[in-house]
């Protein structure tokens, strides 16, 4: 590129640089508020940290999450990526099947280099999967239809488990900010006049739609910031149009509505786990109504993305732990035959040697015999401890760098727009990259150190 | 102290104390890296792969304190 162009692409680079850092949050918090309602990057809500959201089926038994679907997107995407370098295969490769060829090249010398090149050959295709894998889901987890690209709708019921009479809804419209509109009021001459919260927090509507309200009625009443209450007034008489604010389920369980069944205590009926969203009581629903077993009484709307990274689903990672431990095990069972596979967890050899030079009257030597042998059969538990552990640690690897890698890039580009994100796509790139050669390597070290002891190689 | 300000402060420590052991343990493999760059220049392509490697698995033990945070943080 000429000088000329770098200046002007450093010159771009520069103006979206001051514009992010005037409009994005930082500059909200100086007090600058520049860019449009549209322009603005929303602040990291995670709606279920630890699993995908369920976008189909959600009311089903399997649930189908977004991470699931993007699993399912890299599975796709990963054969069509191999149909098409494998098409047309020549002699002489093209740029695609050389660019693969190369990279498979490159693996197999890795793995080789490891194991050794009989097991070599015998573990590539797993750990050859396993690398491919999650290096296509951290890779295709950057493109910007992940995460929050596309959203999807989704609708849960809450329904109550007992029957009873309703004694109080739980949750409160929430004003988040001061001043916030939360009613529209039209006046007898056709104008609207807004109701704004006079503080942030939740409140409570005393009015509903079409009510006529005289002018300093009360409109609403806020609770939380003051103990006893505030009412909110309507600044002109009218009929109320529209009640603005939503009810916000913010946590997960938070309690919906408290129920008297004729027992001491109340039931009180939760929202479900792992799902935020806009909560709008059913119609009719009320304090003092009855209500028998799995009546609806509110409906829960979240927006979860459609796509979101597979990796940043600790049952994605779990799942492939498990699979990378039971290969591990596998492979030094068949390696290295039953009896010694066993012999390293099972270790009671050396303790029955004891035993028996105990009871033909040599104590010194028996005595010295058991201990090793009750040593070793600790060691043999705690080897079983270790082998279990790493499936923890593989789960949580790949699930901690990868929710981290997210985060990240989410709150950069929450802090200063579009510019600050860049570098951390890059290291997430290179993050992707070294995840799925730690969870392949990692694999194959220790498989190879599963067949390694009693074997031939080198 | 209320049980609010206990729970922040159990999110921070855990952050901080928790990156005390990685940070350690990357600067001893920086350390080691050059060091042994500057006995053996030719070998660098291979200490390099090694380091990273190393450095990454050092790092995973920083996430896990991250994650333990965080969740304090969301759930407790």
């Amino acid at each position: 590129m000429s000088r000329r162009g770098c200046g002007l692409v450093g010159l771009v680079v520069l103006i979206l640089f001051i514009v992010g850092l005037a409009g994005g949050a930082i500059g909200r918090g100086m007090g600058i508020d520049l860019l449009p309602q549209v322009l603005k990057v929303p602040s990291l809500e995670i709606e279920s940290f630890f699993s995908g959201e369920p976008i189909f089926l959600t009311d089903g038994p399997f649930p189908i999450t977004n991470t699931l679907v993007a699993s399912w997107v890299t599975m796709i995407v990963a054969t069509l990526f191999a149909l098409a370098a494998t098409r047309k295969m020549k002699i002489i490769p093209g740029r695609l099947q050389g660019l693969v060829e190369m990279a498979l090249e490159g693996l197999i010398n890795f793995i080789e280099s490891v194991a050794g090149h009989k097991n070599g050959r015998r573990f590539f295709p797993m750990i050859a999967t396993i690398f491919i894998f999650v290096m296509f889901n951290a890779y295709l987890a950057l493109l910007p239809v992940y995460g929050p690209g596309i959203h999807v709708t989704v609708e849960t019921k809450i329904e109550t488990k007992d029957a009873g009479t309703i004694v109080e809804l739980l949750v409160h419209p929430i004003a988040e900010e001061k001043d916030e509109v939360i009613a529209l009021i039209k006046t007898a001459d056709g104008s609207r006049e807004e109701v704004k919260a006079p503080a942030a927090g939740e409140f409570e509507y005393s009015v509903s739609v079409d009510d006529y309200v005289s002018e300093g009625q009360a409109v609403a009443v806020m609770m939380g910031t003051t103990d006893n209450g505030t009412e909110v007034a309507a600044p002109v008489a009218g009929t109320v149009v529209k009640l603005e604010v939503q009810r916000k389920i913010e946590e997960n369980e938070q309690p919906v509505a408290k129920i008297d069944t004729g027992a001491a205590e109340p039931v009180i009926v939760n929202s479900p786990k792992d799902k935020l969203g806009e909560l709008e009581y059913h119609e009719g629903v009320a304090v003092g109504q009855e209500v028998s077993i799995d009546d609806e009484i509110a409906k829960l709307t979240s927006t979860p993305p459609f796509l979101r990274s597979a990796s940043t689903d600790i049952n994605m990672t779990l799942a492939m732990a498990l699979l990378a431990v039971v290969f591990i095990e596998l492979m030094g069972l068949t390696g290295r035959g039953f009896k010694h596979y066993m012999g390293e967890y099972i270790n009671v050899g050396e303790l029955f040697r004891g035993m028996r030079l105990l009871f033909t009257g040599k104590i010194v030597d028996g005595l010295m015999a058991s201990v090793t042998g009750v040593i070793n059969v600790i060691i043999g538990g705690l080897e079983f401890i270790s082998h279990m552990t790493r499936m923890v640690s593989f789960a949580f690897r790949l699930f901690g760098n990868m929710t981290a890698g997210e985060i990240l890039v989410v709150s950069a580009t929450f802090l200063i727009p579009w510019i600050m994100a860049m570098p951390f796509y890059g290291l997430e790139l290179l993050i992707g990259f070294i995840q799925a050669l730690i969870f392949g390597g990692l694999t194959l070290v220790f498989a190879s150190i599963a067949v390694g002891h009693g074997s031939e190689e080198h | 102290m209320d049980p609010e300000s206990v729970k922040y402060l159990a999110v921070g420590l855990t952050g901080s104390i928790g990156l005390l052991g990685p940070a350690l343990g990357l600067g001893l493999i920086g350390y080691a890296t050059v060091t042994a760059l500057g006995r053996n220049p030719e070998a660098r392509g291979a200490i390099l792969t090694n380091m990273i490697l190393v450095a990454a698995l050092t790092e995973a033990v920083g996430i896990y304190a991250l994650i333990v945070s965080i969740i304090l943080g969301m759930v407790a």
